[in-house]
């Protein structure tokens, strides 16, 4: 044994007495319960769509998919084809490819990118790098809350690129970017018409914090260590994040790398994009149970940097046991786009697929935007 | 007959151990239990199938991992900051290693935390620690390195640990 292996032991004794075995049993009941009543209801999609009409509540093209395989469909089953050189509609969702099964065929490929379109149409990416063949460095992609642009790394140019889905007119960022520097958590972030990408990597060994205007190839340095949010359309403000166990801090960085800051006085990294009026920015309200862990407190915390105010709403109209888990972008000047799961215990209870909410901020009043038939895909507009 | 017979006497028998695993995995003792719970669930749900045809902790150790690496965003966002440990006089070394060290796993990617325990805290042999990556033995080899040269350059302190770590690589 060496002295390592000691240490990690001694950091193993740190770890919880925990007693999860009922838990984990009502967490399968609940996730059974959930499949057989998505089951009915892809057989009810599947027959509208037998007789020529779907309902668009799952953002699938082949019926035979969803009657297979209601929730998680597998990859390799989903009928896919290179994305079109133009023409491609506005992209409802992003996914990665997962060969996990031992059915998986032999040219199964996992961690690759495909997008899906709101009609449907599911297309492979393969000019964007995904999960690399090493398996540490998985190349990020986002989408516009329009679903028009797109933002990738390219394998063959070794940079970012932003497509123009309909045109299939791409922006190349103006210098290569090695895709080691990848080998971190990437936070790619594109402001809603396409022009500015916003790029920073943590845990890389090579420091990467640039926010690009991808049409002059103008590059602004972003401080390192803080989180992008969003980037305004005419990439002014950029968006940044950063917290401490008790506060977090807003920054909005104009292009020539300076620009206010704000504290809020409550822990959190999750934030939505920044109001499209350029003053308000909301966060998932979260609160310490006594000396336990930080916990989703059922609320928004809202920030006015005008005013210079913060307040919280509680969330309203969700399911049961629903919690918001991310934001992203705005509908109105009161509407927020929230990522929802269902949760327990302060732990999550699906992972089948995923939910989107819009929330109004005023009220904290709730409704369902769309269930997608993946765990974790990208969403357009969301901060992820 | 209940689909889950068994199911908890397992959990119960093998719950401490796993949860020391998460715990290096995750570095959080929050995220430690929701990464093992969630693995639990899904164990849950193969229940009556691991009974019948596998090894019931060797699914549930292999699906720690896997859950663990696509976890990484997840994790992410409960890490600590990374500030450097504070020195008291308390401390002796082996707590200064454990601090340092403990931080430092913080800051690699998942796959490499990964190889890390199970190579050196669950001392794996490489072709285990592929089987369990799913990936191949070469794979482990050159992770393993970057690991340890990645620990190397986050922490120098712990260059006394990582030696030893380096030269069983070499003999293994």
């Amino acid at each position: 044994m060496t002295r390592l292996h000691d240490t990690l032991h001694r950091i193993a004794d740190e770890a919880p007495a925990v007693d999860l075995a009922d838990r984990a049993v009502r967490g399968s009941r609940r996730r059974r319960r959930r499949r057989t009543a998505l089951a009915a209801v892809a057989a009810v999609i599947a027959g509208g769509l037998a007789v020529g009409g779907g309902t668009g509540l799952l953002p699938f093209r082949p019926a035979h998919d969803t009657v297979a395989s209601p929730v998680n469909p597998r990859s390799w089953e989903i009928e896919s084809s290179p994305l079109p050189d133009s023409g491609v509609g506005p992209l409802a969702y992003a996914y990665p490819t997962s060969c996990p099964d031992r059915d998986a065929p032999p040219d199964c490929e996992s961690g690759a990118w495909r997008v899906v379109t709101r009609d449907g149409e599911t297309y492979d990416v393969p000019q964007a790098l995904g999960l690399d063949s090493g398996g540490e460095i998985r190349g990020p992609l986002t989408i516009t809350p329009d679903g028009r642009f797109m933002a990738y790394y390219s394998r063959r140019d070794g940079t970012f690129k932003v497509r123009d889905l309909e045109s299939g007119k791409e922006l190349t960022a103006p210098s290569k970017v090695e895709k080691e520097q990848l080998n971190g958590e990437v936070f790619l972030r594109l402001s809603d018409d396409g022009r500015h990408l916003a790029v920073t990597v943590f845990g890389s060994s090579k420091r990467l914090a640039v926010s690009i205007d991808m049409r002059n190839g103008r590059t602004t340095g972003l401080p390192s260590g803080w989180m992008p949010v969003s980037v305004a359309n005419d990439g002014d403000p950029i968006t940044v994040v950063d917290w401490t166990d008790t506060s977090s801090t807003v920054r909005l960085i104009s292009p020539r790398g300076d620009g206010p800051a704000y504290v809020i006085p409550e822990y959190g990294q999750r934030f939505s994009a920044l109001s499209p009026d350029g003053r308000t920015i909301v966060k998932i309200g979260m609160t310490r149970n006594g000396d336990g862990p930080l916990d989703e407190d059922g609320t928004l915390g809202v920030y006015d940097t005008v005013e210079k105010s913060w307040s919280k709403v509680e969330i309203r109209g969700l399911p049961d046991d629903t919690v918001a888990l991310r934001l992203g972008h705005w509908l109105d000047g009161t509407t927020v786009t929230a990522w929802t799961v269902v949760s327990a215990d302060g732990h999550r209870q699906d992972d089948d697929t995923t939910t989107v909410h819009a929330v109004d901020i005023t009220t904290g009043q709730a409704r369902l935007l769309r269930t997608y038939p993946f765990p974790d895909v990208v969403v357009p507009g969301m901060v992820q | 007959m209940d689909r889950y017979d068994g199911f908890r006497e397992f959990v119960r028998a093998r719950q401490q151990s796993l949860i020391r695993t998460a715990y290096l995995l995750t570095g959080d003792a929050h995220l430690a239990e929701d990464l093992l719970q969630s693995v639990l669930v899904k164990v849950a749900g193969q229940w009556p199938k691991l009974l019948r045809n596998g090894n019931p902790e060797a699914y549930t150790r292999k699906a720690l991992i896997n859950q663990h690496i696509s976890w990484r965003r997840r994790i992410r966002r409960e890490l600590p900051s990374a500030d450097p440990p504070e020195y008291g006089r308390s401390h002796d070394d082996s707590t200064i290693d454990r601090i340092v060290l403990r931080q430092a796993l913080l800051r690699l990617t998942p796959r490499q935390r990964a190889v890390i325990v199970l190579r050196f805290y669950e001392d794996r042999t490489e072709r285990e620690t592929a089987e369990l990556l799913n990936c191949s033995l070469g794979t482990v080899k050159s992770q393993t390195h970057h690991a340890l040269g990645r620990l190397r350059v986050l922490a120098p302190e712990l260059a006394h640990l990582l030696t030893e770590a380096d030269a069983q690589e070499v003999n293994r």
